[in-house]
């Protein structure tokens, strides 16, 4: 028996062997079949050759250019010496073809080289099968002189700049190609794989923004997919539908074609995948789950999608998986010494406990990789799907009202286009008499705070009910996140400004600064010491210190000099944290950075304004004329943003972080001897339903006192509003003109 | 840039930073370094070689450091044995990687590098690290560097040097530092044996504008001469004779196909009737339309590629772009040779032979007793006009089976100018006038490079945010900018301007700022953080003129005072000149000298203090009346 079983296995191994070498065709062989193929079709966008009038000033004009991407599959059976087993193999081959006109050296420079993983092997063996996993790339390239004369492009120019076995990475330069030229090449890839862990949608995900560099006459997208293969694609903002079809095999085949694409226009306050037309397509030849939850039709529409993520969402919910969701309520009773304190509490404070816990629990884990990234740390972000989930089970065990709220952000895909799992974010609301917010985001997000990105935004809302220990059922609704007022989103500044009697063409400077809402996360996760924000969170959940969280902890336990050492590093840091702020507002180096100082964390949203302020020296904002003095008033609340001729026509809307609000008063010690004068020319006031501006100075003995007001009403604006938006926009940077004189008394 | 193993030194630093975890200075310190070079007869393959065993301790100075030790081999180097200890134990799973370098600069090198994590855990922890390496050609051994990425506690260079071996050493920048030399002899392998022990030595650090790091860093030049060895002589760089001659093997056969290269003059000096023009048609078709690419790639990093390839191509490095020169202008029928020079990066010049001396190559043209430089890696530079890093470097010209050693000569002060002359008077609350730009040598090519990488439509826009510099309140309109293509002409821009933001009016009188520019208003140097001396890109001669042309019924009320600094590297003059209702502010600023020494850095922050005071002096004109 044993015999005839290795005699099987021997026999099988010679089979694999001659088929494999039947399809074992060189490197050239397969590059010449698929220059034949790319080149030897004939599409006439491929043949063009004159630029149209009206783009003959572009840097390069894309002819046309296509994208085909070809996905088939066959069973293999593997043996594994005592056992066996079958695979996929997955074939993918795919190829980018354009035909480009370079009008000028920057682009000649674009194009003038191409850099590729021409090969990468990362086959395993196991046992004595092997599982194939390979990427192959083969380019071409030919040039159309302005005679008309066609140079193809010696590949084999090559060089190798990694050549190892199984990982040879290439770099060409593509020879003889020059300003006027035409350029014609393609890049062809084709992997092969057996691993089926990497035969998801996610990563079999490909986006294509239909708007480039260049602009682009022709462009087609076509993807074939096997029959059996599940396929689902998205055409996004206008972008035009695929045309399905099936071929003979029952190959399905989606195709786009795409004329006179316009350039990517380089605009601010621009969100790609919410104005752009873009189109995201994806298969999984083994993952069944998403049809199945979806009842068989997944992909097939925007709902089909959203509900087929959603299901993958609420599956999670299961208290089997997540025990240590109870860890949380623990805390809370601790906290509140007792479920009777809890009941008796108000419920906005209990939430509000409950949220910094489970914070604390995030933010106040360490891993050992944190020692050597310390300056990453306040960065972090929470899980959003993870926490809400956790979240849900606890409230769900304390019985509140509460809902669970799915949502995209507004600088991603709408909700309608998620596509993929990571395409939306998870939080909670509780429903008490006003709604009540759980956002899972960065450290410094308070207790019912909306981070900006999420203001505004549709969501759905689900509401679990707890029917078994693995299983929850929603019922569901939608909502809009409210968006914040202006003067939430804050930042007031107190700027004491003196000349320094040695040098009078500086400045001294004592700047107070306070922001709240939206406008203090940036400042506030750059200035605070890690060490600062650990202490406090954990101040607020009453949790324990540092040195004994690292000790429970089995990754860190050992580490706590380390800890303590890197914490402090980042702690002495302090003053070049702080003149980084003041050169970001200045745009100038300052001298002589003194006092600088956390006035208030800001941490908590029962005292939730940041505030810090700092001493320095500012050179090159005095000016000397005679035995006056002209201070470039206008600059000493930093630089505003000034809009250049090109920017004032607009036509996309204007999706701006949030609405905000600026509030900047100056005081100016005038030196004895001196009167400050042109004050008057400081008055501004420009106000319309998109925001406002004003400025206003005055004296009072010895001080001048300039009190800069600006808002931005919305954090979206339509583009017919663009010339209300440009009112403000102008106002501020005219006003970073204004100089007032000091006028030696006579 | 070619010449591989002479920028092998400043590779390895660079790269090593950029795997580097931690900063050069802050985590870990070299507590001791041992390093043995011994020469050896390898019989097998008939040569000598240098085996090297280069030891070094690191020390944490901090917890959980992970640094990342490397070292660079390529096909003349191999790296034949690697031990790592941290704290007395190889590190669990130790497997250093081997990969090619890359850089932004380099299109493609054969330098390889072998790194691997250094993870020292606590603060005291020491990782001890030993790579032994063979280099198989005395020539590519070259220099033996005292410095590391790192401090440099306790230091040790062995070199044992067998009595059959002739070489020369040469000691730079040895000076400020403790490295005491013995030298003894072991008669077992009558050998030499040169020691060189030192301490405290500084971690190397890049600095922007900085030395080659051959000016700075105590170190060997190593210049091996001949070898008496299994039973025959071997002549290594003897005499720069032998170096040439070694040289001169490598570009034999170079030319190409003449017939390709003699139709190509054709069509390039067609219709041209005089020398000057044919040679500038030449050289300029090869400034414009040969990429350069930087290929290091084993002897092709000092070979050059055949000129009718790097015709063909369309790209090459420097030494395809002099060979491809140097066969266009022979085949037009003039003198053309290639030259070899280290450009002012290096220390060295050709008095010691070696490969390190060198780091690019040009061409020359001998026309009616003149020698003519030609450096077509210089895109945008006129003939007859030297780029700052090879003036004054002297050269090794082919001349047969002979050499000469010529000289760059250093370009007049007036080879690069900037100057702008303004004609404004005032309108309202703003300055309003015309402007006309001029640039020359490498003011000219540093403006047309920055023209050329930016996409053709964005030039209009680019240029005027360039001309305002950056201020929003300069606008330019009528802009004309003369032909970008003419390598002979100046480059000029002509444009009319409303300046709101150097005008002030308070009442009646007006407080202006005659300076849109203000050159150097930021150059003061850090004194307390750089280390090195501090060299400027080029020359600079940057003339402004602006003539205000007084309201009716105004005069000057106040005039800021002059300024007047001279010193012998640089010059910085600012004056008012009135005329009959005109009033001209007149700036000159020159970089006459290019090297900034450490001791003049407090007069030159001193000075330009004075220049910033100067900047910040407005002009008054009041009316008449008042």
């Amino acid at each position: 028996m044993k015999k005839s079983l290795r005699l099987l296995f021997f026999f099988l191994l010679l089979t694999g062997s001659a088929s494999a070498q039947n399809n074992n065709q060189t490197y050239a062989e397969k590059a010449a079949e698929i220059r034949k193929d790319v080149w030897g079709t004939t599409v006439p966008e491929f043949a063009a050759t004159k630029v149209p009038t009206n783009l003959s000033n572009e840097s390069a004009v894309v002819f046309a250019k296509s994208y085909s991407m070809q996905r088939s599959q066959t069973n293999k059976f593997k043996f594994m010496i005592i056992t066996a087993s079958s695979t996929t193999r997955t074939l993918k081959l795919t190829t980018f073809h354009e035909r480009v006109k370079i009008n000028d050296k920057s682009a000649l420079e674009d194009f003038s080289t191409i850099s590729y993983q021409k090969r990468l092997d990362e086959s395993v063996h196991i046992l004595s099968a092997k599982f194939s996993m390979t990427h192959d790339t083969y380019i071409g390239a030919k040039i159309i002189k302005p005679t008309g004369k066609e140079v193809i492009v010696n590949t084999s120019e090559e060089v190798l700049i990694k050549n190892e076995k199984k990982d040879q990475v290439s770099k060409l330069a593509i020879s003889d190609l020059q300003v006027g030229d035409i350029l014609d090449y393609y890049v062809s890839t084709v992997d092969v794989s057996e691993n089926a862990s990497t035969d998801n949608f996610a990563d079999n995900d490909l986006v294509f923004v239909l708007a480039g560099e260049y602009p682009v006459l022709y462009s087609s997208y076509d993807f074939q997919y096997a029959k059996k293969d599940i396929v689902k694609h998205i055409c996004a903002n206008g972008a035009p539908q695929f045309d399905i079809s099936t071929n003979s095999a029952g190959d399905q085949i989606y195709s786009l074609k795409v004329r006179d694409q316009a350039k990517y226009p380089s605009e601010f306050w621009i969100s790609k995948f919410r104005q752009f037309p873009y189109i995201e397509i994806s298969s999984s030849h083994t993952m069944g789950f998403v049809k199945f939850v979806s009842g068989g039709k997944a992909g097939e529409s925007a709902a089909d999608r959203l509900q087929a993520n959603k299901s993958i969402f609420e599956a999670s919910f299961t208290e089997r998986d997540l025990p240590y969701f109870s860890e949380v309520t623990d805390r809370l009773k601790k906290y509140f010494d007792g479920k009777k304190n809890i009941k008796a509490a108000p419920l906005d404070s209990v939430m509000k406990v409950l949220y910094n816990i489970r914070k604390g629990m995030v933010f106040g884990s360490y891993s050992k990789d944190d020692i050597g990234k310390v300056d990453e740390i306040n960065y972090r972000h929470m899980a959003t799907k993870f926490n809400a989930i956790i979240m849900s089970m606890v409230l769900n065990d304390l019985k509140i009202d509460y809902d669970v709220l799915l949502v995209s952000s507004r600088n991603a895909n709408t909700l309608d286009n998620i596509f993929n799992y990571s395409d939306f974010d998870a939080c909670i609301r509780i429903n008490d008499t006003k709604p009540l917010y759980m956002f899972f985001d960065d450290a410094a997000t308070h207790f019912n705070e909306i981070p900006q990105r999420f203001q505004g935004e549709k969501v759905i809302v689900l509401t679990p009910k707890r029917e078994s220990a693995t299983k929850y059922s929603f019922t569901e609704g939608t909502a809009v996140l409210p968006v914040m007022a202006a003067s939430v989103n804050t930042i007031n500044e107190e700027i004491k400004v003196a000349l320094l009697p040695a040098s009078m063409q500086k400045l001294k400077i004592q700047r107070l600064v306070k922001q709240t809402g939206s406008m203090r996360h940036n400042d506030q996760l750059g200035l605070l010491p890690v060490i600062d924000i650990d202490n406090t969170l954990m101040e607020l959940s009453k949790s324990d210190k540092l040195e004994k969280r690292l000790a429970e902890n089995p990754e860190t336990k050992k580490l706590r000099d380390d800890f303590s050492y890197a914490f402090s590093d980042d702690q002495s840091k302090s003053v070049k944290k702080f003149t980084a702020e003041i050169k970001a507002q200045y745009e100038q180096e300052p001298t002589q950075v003194v006092d600088c100082k956390i006035i208030n964390a800001g941490l908590d949203n029962s005292n939730p304004v940041f505030q810090y302020s700092e001493s320095f020296v500012l050179d090159n904002l005095v000016k000397k004329a005679g035995n006056n003095y002209i201070i470039d008033a206008g600059k000493l609340a930093g630089s505003f943003y000034k809009l250049e001729d090109k920017e004032r026509k607009r036509t996309f809307d204007v999706y701006m972080p949030c609405s905000r609000s600026f509030k900047y008063t100056i005081s100016i010690a005038v030196p004895p001897g001196y009167v400050a004068k042109g004050l008057e020319e400081l008055a501004t006031k420009k106000t319309n339903k998109t925001g406002s501006f004003s400025s206003e100075a005055t004296v009072n003995g010895n001080m001048v006192t300039i009190v800069i007001t600006r808002v931005y009403n919305n954090n979206f604006e339509k583009a017919e509003n663009w010339p209300l938006l440009t009112e403000t926009i102008d106002a501020s940077s005219g006003f970073n003109a204004q100089k007032i004189l000091l006028e030696k008394k006579s | 840039m070619t010449i591989k193993l002479l920028i092998t030194y400043t590779l390895c630093m660079l790269s090593a930073m950029q795997l580097s975890a931690v900063e050069a200075d802050s985590a870990v310190t070299v507590t001791s370094l041992k390093n043995e070079f011994r020469f050896n007869w390898n019989s097998k393959n008939n040569r000598v070689e240098i085996k090297q065993k280069l030891n070094s301790i690191y020390t944490s100075n901090a917890y959980q450091v992970n640094y990342t030790v490397s070292e660079f081999y390529n096909n003349n180097i191999s790296i034949d044995d690697i031990t790592c200890k941290v704290d007395g134990r190889t590190p669990r799973g130790f497997k250093p990687e081997y990969t090619y370098y890359g850089s932004d600069d380099i299109f493609y090198s054969d330098e390889r590098v072998c790194y691997f994590p250094l993870e020292l855990a606590k603060k005291g922890s020491t990782g001890s690290v030993t790579f032994e390496e063979t280099l198989n050609d005395p020539r590519y051994f070259t220099n033996i560097y005292f410095a590391d990425e790192l401090p440099v506690q306790q230091g040790e260079v062995t070199i044992e040097i067998p009595r059959w071996m002739k070489l020369d050493i040469k000691e730079f920048n040895f000076n400020g530092f403790n490295i005491k030399k013995s030298t003894t002899y072991n008669s077992n392998s009558d050998a030499d044996i040169i020691t060189y022990i030192f301490s405290n030595i500084p971690a190397m650090k890049k600095e922007p504008h900085s030395p080659g790091p051959t000016y700075i860093y105590p170190h060997l030049l190593i210049m091996c001469k001949s070898a008496t060895a299994g039973g025959k002589q071997i002549t290594y760089f003897n005499t720069l004779a032998d170096q040439y001659s070694w040289y001169r093997e490598l570009v034999k056969d170079i030319a190409g196909d003449p017939s390709l290269l003699s139709a190509k003059t054709k069509e390039l000096t067609a219709g041209l009737t005089n020398d000057i023009d044919k040679i500038k048609a030449i050289f300029y078709y090869v400034q414009d339309n040969i990429r350069y690419i930087a290929f290091e790639d084993g002897m092709a990093g000092f070979k050059p590629e055949k000129a009718d390839e790097v015709l063909r191509k369309k790209y090459g490095d420097c030494k395809g772009m002099a060979n491809l020169t140097k066969a266009l202008l022979e085949a037009a029928g003039y003198d053309a040779r290639l030259c070899w020079l280290g450009t002012k990066h290096l220390a060295y010049d050709y008095q010691t032979p070696s490969m390190a001396v060198d780091n690019h190559m040009i061409c020359a043209l001998n026309y009616k007793g003149k020698t003519y430089y030609l450096d077509a890696t210089e895109t945008y530079l006129g003939f007859n006009e030297y780029a700052e890093r090879v003036q004054g470097r002297q050269v090794l010209m082919e001349d047969g089976d002979k050499y000469i050693l010529g000289k760059i000569p250093y370009a007049p002060q007036g080879q690069n100018l900037s100057s702008e002359t303004s004609k404004l008077h005032i309108i309202g609350a703003s300055l309003a006038g015309k402007v006309s730009n001029v640039w020359k040598g490498e003011d000219k090519e540093g403006v047309l490079a920055g023209l050329n990488s930016i996409k053709h439509e964005n030039i209009e826009d680019v240029t005027k945010r360039y001309l305002a510099a950056g201020s929003a309140d300069y606008v330019i309109s009528n802009l004309v900018l003369s032909s970008t293509s003419n390598p002979d002409k100046d480059l000029t821009a002509v444009y009319d301007v409303e300046r709101k933001s150097g005008i002030s009016a308070f009442g009646k009188e007006y407080y202006i700022d005659m300076d849109n520019r203000k050159e150097f208003s930021d150059a003061a140097i850090a004194i307390d953080n750089r280390k090195n001396d501090y060299w400027f890109s080029g020359k600079e001669h940057i003339i402004t003129e602006v003539e205000l042309t007084l309201p009716q019924n105004y005069k000057a009320s106040s005039i800021p005072p002059d300024l007047n600094i001279s010193k012998p590297g640089y010059e910085f003059r600012i004056s008012y000149v009135s005329s009959l209702g005109k009033l001209t502010y007149k700036k000159t600023l020159l970089i006459k000298n290019t090297l900034l020494a450490k001791s003049n850095f407090a007069q030159w922050n001193q000075d330009i203090e004075l220049l910033n005071k100067a900047y910040n002096e407005n002009l008054v004109i009041k009316p008449v009346s008042q």
